[in-house]
């Protein structure tokens, strides 16, 4: 891996882990939900470290050149934080179902109430 | 032995009054709900109007998830049975009696109203029969049940299975999907002849594109649901 890559790398990891942090500050994002970001940050700036394991790693797997691996695993990642968006988007599609559901019966249960001492 | 007929109406203004009322009429002995999925016409006002015993849900769900607050409802109030009826007028209360007949006797756990059986009344198109047969035949191969006409949304269960619906219950398309669930269960299945109407008016909630859509969902959701189904615990 080129020197000028490996310092492109850092830089853009140094300034993406610098955006996730402002956003955390101002509570825009939620920590629980960021985690998975600074964990590819991490990842990515391991690799723009130790440029030496991660050539022994890329010829291991077969590819040819340090860059695609590098790319390899920015994908993964984004599918890894892509499968968690689905997760947390089901999750919650549930809760509001419930959410949904549990409202509807406590109104029917009000308006019962009410229509019953209405009536006496 | 109380006995609630559940009944989802999402736009349903022309037929709901003349189906309440045929209910409230004729069958007085069985109760009823009608679940308002979040109707964009006159559907909420007609019952309130009549007032009829509704659940107005604050947002659409759609079909699965009205019918299950049916079902939550039933296990809140303490129904024995419940009998799911679409609000447009295609199922015949006239069947009713059949339908709860086989849960009271402790035959069965659940029975399903069948237009497959005898052959009679509204049929549908060639093509959907094909569907249905299709989806029939992969159900029996996954979970080795043989219930014809799979995707009818009008049938009876007992309080075991009001419970497992009120926990565990799809979106949309639920029909083939909570034989399923029924089945996996342990729940034993009847299928009972019933003669349907055709729509008496508005518009079915499947379109021709949709059914496309409809066959690989829900024989996709069939084949996954086998794969991942872990003993009715999962919550």
């Amino acid at each position: 891996m080129s020197l000028a890559l490996r310092i492109s790398l850092i830089a853009g990891v140094l300034v993406y882990t610098a955006v996730i942090l402002v956003f955390l500050r101002k509570k825009t994002l939620n920590l629980k939900y960021t985690l998975l970001w600074l964990f590819s940050a991490v990842v990515l700036f391991l690799m723009a470290l130790f440029p030496k394991a991660l050539e022994v790693v890329t010829h291991l797997l077969g590819i040819e050149y340090v860059v695609n691996a590098v790319f390899l695993m920015a994908i993964f990642l984004i599918l890894l934080i892509l499968i968690s968006l689905t997760a947390i988007v089901s999750k919650q599609h549930k809760q509001i179902k419930e959410l949904v559901q549990t409202i509807a019966l406590l109104k029917k249960d009000i308006e019962d109430n009410q229509n019953s001492f209405g009536g006496k | 032995m109380k006995t609630l007929i559940i009944i989802p109406a999402f736009n349903e203004q022309e037929n709901i009054e003349k189906v309440i009322n045929n209910l409230i009429k004729n069958y007085p002995k069985y109760d009823y709900v009608i679940v308002n999925d979040c109707s964009s016409d006159n559907t909420e006002k007609i019952c309130q109007k009549n007032g009829y015993n509704y659940i107005s849900l604050p947002y659409n769900l759609g079909i699965g998830g009205g019918v299950q607050t049916g079902y939550k409802y039933a296990l809140e109030k303490g129904y024995d049975f419940a009998v799911q009826m679409d609000g447009d007028g295609q199922h015949n209360p006239e069947f009713l009696d059949k339908l709860i007949k086989p849960l009271i006797n402790g035959e069965c756990d659940a029975t399903i109203g069948s237009r497959f059986i005898t052959n009679e009344g509204f049929q549908s198109s060639g093509l959907r029969r094909f569907g249905i047969k299709f989806l029939s035949f992969l159900i029996k191969l996954c979970c080795g049940v043989k219930v014809k006409d799979v995707t009818s949304g009008y049938r009876a269960v007992n309080r075991k299975l009001i419970k497992i619906y009120s926990e565990n219950y799809a979106d949309d398309y639920p029909e083939p999907e909570a034989i399923i669930t029924a089945k996996l269960s342990g729940a034993k299945i009847k299928e009972i002849p019933v003669i349907m109407n055709e729509r008496a008016g508005g518009v079915s909630s499947i379109s021709p594109l949709k059914s496309i859509y409809y066959m690989i969902k829900v024989s996709l959701t069939i084949i996954l649901f086998r794969l991942t189904f872990s003993g009715g615990k999962n919550k």
